[in-house]
């Protein structure tokens, strides 16, 4: 492994500090290939993977393969939609700074691509915007991108080709690069997000690209609440967040609770120390990243989610007349009155929902049903832990959960409810 | 000859009594329309329990003919114009009556005396032709006459049609206005809890008024068809309260035979049969009129005279009329005309109906295939559109007034294939109406495949 002390060595460190291109100058080869859990720990993405590589004359080699997929966004909702090798969204690339990386693109799609490296400072020719950079791919056939990593942090990757279209199908996925000589202690765990929106009405199967106001399934890696995997920390860890965005038109302001964090990075590069803030709310503008850090200090199950209402909602209809304030049967009643069969609609007697379908919120939490669905999911945080799996439901000390007044206790306080 | 043998021959043929057709053929014509058109009339038996019986339980297509045939005036009105028109030709058919005349002078010594009878001269060699014309149009009066009962029946199937439709559509109609109340009472319940816009509450308000006028107006409709059906059944006072029984029938294709269709309504048509006889009757009409033009007005017979002094005489009397100014010619010619008048309508009647046997076969095989697809497309598509909004709705991705809007649009489908049953129906009827021996009056719709029905639901409008 080349330390930085190498780097120095070969003259050629160049930061150009804040305020120019944060790229450093790397052989044309390339450094020798950092190792996964050797050389930098991997990253984490809930629901996702990474993508595998090869070593070739000491180029890694990655294999893209974009192609239609079936996609399901939460249980019960499926998607016609497009990926890399098989997944919505493609897997994550992880490589470390001073790799030469050689990315092959094939195209199987139904229409021609490209692969834009989002953030990353690549020769202009690399720089996958179709028309621009270079002639499409077409169908069928396979492309190479080849280039050294000239950068650390959280990047993108996404087609930049019918970009409407083709991201609005899920053609999209996150490139982490670690540093190859970290300045900072590293997190403990390193996790991953890619958010993203959609329009996809119940019982249609194929997200609608032309949508540009009225998304209803909100996904974080792809997938909504409460399909989302929770991340899992022990009491004491330092915890990485990577929030990166390529939703078509919404920024996301990410909110977590219980804790707060700095952001230590974005898709620019790291931010220096002395430049950070806490926050509790991080906003990931569309076509960015953001790169949170913070002790996990507070047991218990917090939520990670978009702080837009609308976003925590999955599949929402929004052209229902406002309800509130009205007897609840009002709608049926009106509905039964105009059509005979109303009642009777389901086998069962029960009413049906069209097929292809989420319930708008809801996944069963320890205390009751949890209304929100979408960008959402959970910190969970644990005195001990052993493995990164879902360690079910937090229970939380006697005494420490609300509860029910008596009577006693609002006498003693002088409550009169 | 003598004198006397020459008078006798005169009288002879003078006086043949008894020629010509005889009275009693008007009841026997009378008789004849009335069981043809039984025969050709499905449901013309007598009513076996009273009238009101049958109004009772509730009135059927059936009991409607039975009534309208049996109960009302219109029957007999026709056998009476049947009787009317036979009479004339019965005494047509007769020779002519002889003229007897008397003159007394009274002179000082006494009084002459004179007596003659005259009888037209060569009727009794046109009467066998006037007889055969007055056999002809006596055919022609008994087939007009069934026609005539045939009609009556058909009238009202149609009218008994035309009140069901109208009663099926104000049903629809009443179901569209639910459906547009029950979004009214949302509406108004909305906006009790401020969620609904003036605009908005005031549109579903107006939609459900214009839909409870459709409704009236539907309803409204069935009271001038239900008149149509009283006049045709001859009812008034109590008995005009009675209810229909069932809907219209749904297959308006079933139990009829489209094959040979003009060759039939060819053969059973009795307008066919009319200008056929008109046809006989005017050949010979025109025979007897060659004849007639011979001598007209002539007229032969006897005279006897008693003198004043007591001497008596008797002997052959005679009266030419002298064609002078018209020889008959121009009547010849009229009559020969008349003859090719009545040959051309005969073939021009052919064609009719003919045309008529094709374009109703056609427009009910059209009218019937639109309501299968109708029945097997339309609706079930409309019930399924209703179905995925409800799904919708009970996704929470719309509301309650795009389920009544659904709903509004299935129920204008529906108003659709009624419509199309309806048009259906009367083709059908207006078909075995031909092959029962009737062509019927065309409807200008008919004609010219231009439907117009009023609206109920309004939608699809
Ligand atoms: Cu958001």
């Amino acid at each position: 492994m080349t330390t930085r002390r190498d780097l120095f060595r070969l003259g050629a460190a160049a930061s150009l500090g804040a305020s120019g291109l944060r790229t450093t100058a790397f052989p044309e080869h390339g450094l020798p290939p950092g190792r996964p859990h050797l050389d930098y720990q991997p990253v984490l993405t809930p629901n996702g993977v990474t993508l595998p590589f090869r070593i070739v004359d000491g180029v890694k080699v990655f294999h893209l393969i974009a192609e239609p997929v079936e996609h399901t966004f939460a249980p019960g909702l499926q998607g016609a939609c497009w990926g890399y090798n098989g997944r919505v969204h493609g897997p994550t690339i992880e490589a470390v700074e001073g790799d030469r990386v050689r990315i092959w693109v094939t195209n199987k799609l139904p229409q021609s691509t490209t692969v834009h490296w989002h953030g990353l400072h690549v020769p202009s020719g690399m720089d996958g915007v179709g028309g621009l950079s270079q002639r499409p791919i077409e169908p069928g056939e396979t492309f190479r991108y080849e280039f050294v990593l000239r950068q650390h942090g959280t990047f993108l990757y996404h087609s930049h080709h019918d970009e409407m279209v083709q991201m609005a199908l899920g053609l999209m996925g996150l490139f982490v690069i670690h540093p190859r000589q970290p300045e900072e202690p590293p997190a403990d765990v390193d996790y991953a997000y890619l958010l993203s929106e959609w329009h996809l009405e119940p019982g249609m199967r194929r997200p609608d690209p032309n949508e540009m106001a009225d998304f209803n399934v909100l996904t974080m890696n792809g997938v909504a609440f409460p399909a989302t995997a929770p991340m899992v920390a022990r009491r004491g860890e330092r915890v990485r967040i990577r929030i990166g965005n390529l939703s078509a038109m919404d920024h996301h302001p990410m909110h977590i609770h219980g804790h707060s964090f700095e952001v230590v990075a974005t898709d620019g590069g790291p931010i220096q120390e002395t430049a950070r803030w806490p926050e509790a709310t991080v906003l990931v503008p569309v076509g960015s990243t953001r790169t949170i850090e913070f002790v996990a200090e507070n047991p218990g199950d917090w939520a990670f989610h978009c702080h837009m209402t609308h976003h925590v909602m999955t599949q929402m209809g929004h052209g229902i007349p406002n309800l509130v304030g009205l007897d609840a049967t009002a709608s049926d009643e009106a509905v039964a009155a105009a059509v005979p069969e109303f009642e009777t609609m389901g086998e069962d007697g029960e009413p049906t929902i069209p097929p292809n379908s989420a319930p708008m919120a809801g996944g069963k939490g320890p205390a009751g049903m949890i209304t929100m669905g979408g960008m959402v999911t959970v910190l969970k945080v644990r005195d001990t832990i052993t493995t990164r799996d879902d360690p079910g439901w937090y229970v939380p000390p006697a005494g420490t959960t609300a509860a029910p007044a008596t009577a006693a206790e609002l006498e003693r306080d002088g409550i009169r409810p | 000859m003598s004198r006397a043998a020459a008078v006798s021959v005169i009288l002879v043929i003078a006086l043949v009594p008894g020629c010509g057709l005889p009275t009693h053929a008007i009841a026997d014509r009378q008789a004849d329309a009335w069981r043809e058109a039984q025969a050709r009339v499905r449901g013309s038996d007598g009513i076996a329990v009273s009238v009101d019986d049958l109004l009772a339980d509730g009135l059927s297509a059936h009991d409607a003919v039975q009534i309208a045939l049996h109960h009302s005036r219109t029957v007999p009105a026709i056998l009476a114009q049947l009787g009317v028109d036979a009479a004339a030709w019965v005494t047509a058919s007769r020779l002519r009556n002889p003229s007897l005349h008397a003159d007394a002078l009274f002179f000082g010594d006494g009084t002459e005396v004179e007596v003659g009878m005259l009888a037209p001269l060569l009727d009794s060699l046109q009467q066998p032709l006037r007889e055969a014309q007055a056999e002809q149009e006596l055919l022609a009066a008994e087939a007009t006459a069934t026609r005539a009962i045939v009609a009556v029946a058909f009238a009202t199937r149609r009218a008994f049609v035309d009140l069901l439709v109208a009663g099926q559509r104000a049903r629809l109609a009443d179901e569209g206005a639910t459906a547009a109340a029950a979004a009214a009472t949302f509406a108004q319940q909305l906006a009790a809890a401020g969620n609904a816009a003036p605009e908005m509450l005031a549109q579903v308000l107006a939609a459900h008024a214009d839909a409870e006028l459709r409704a009236a107006e539907a309803a409204d409709a069935i009271l001038p068809r239900r008149e149509v059906l009283q006049r045709q059944l001859g009812l008034f006072g109590p008995r005009t309260a009675w209810q229909t029984q069932g809907e219209l029938p749904a297959d308006p294709m079933a139990g009829i035979d489209l094959d040979a269709i003009e060759t039939r309504a060819v053969q059973r048509s009795l307008e066919l049969r009319v200008a056929n006889a008109r046809l006989a009757a005017a050949h010979q009409a025109s025979a007897w009129t060659d004849r007639a033009t011979l001598l007209p007005g002539s007229e032969v017979g006897i005279s006897a005279m008693r003198e004043s002094d007591g001497e008596a005489a008797l002997g052959p009397a005679l009266r030419l009329e002298l064609p002078l100014f018209d020889g008959g010619g121009a009547a010849r010619t009229g009559a020969a005309a008349a003859t090719g008048l009545a040959a051309a309508r005969l073939w021009q009647l052919g064609i009719d109906v003919r045309s008529a046997a094709r374009l109703l076969r056609d427009r009910l095989r059209g009218a019937a295939n639109r309501l299968q697809f109708a029945r097997e497309v339309a609706v079930p598509a409309a019930q399924r559109a209703t179905t995925a909004t409800l799904q919708r709705y009970n996704a929470m991705q719309v509301g309650a007034f795009d389920v009544i809007a659904a709903r509004q649009r299935e129920l204008a489908t529906s108003d659709r294939e009624l419509t199309t049953l309806a048009e259906a129906w009367q083709l059908r009827l207006q078909l075995e109406e031909l092959l029962a021996g009737a062509l019927p009056e065309l409807s200008p719709s008919a004609a010219t495949g231009a439907t117009s029905h009023p609206s109920t639901a309004g939608v699809h409008r």
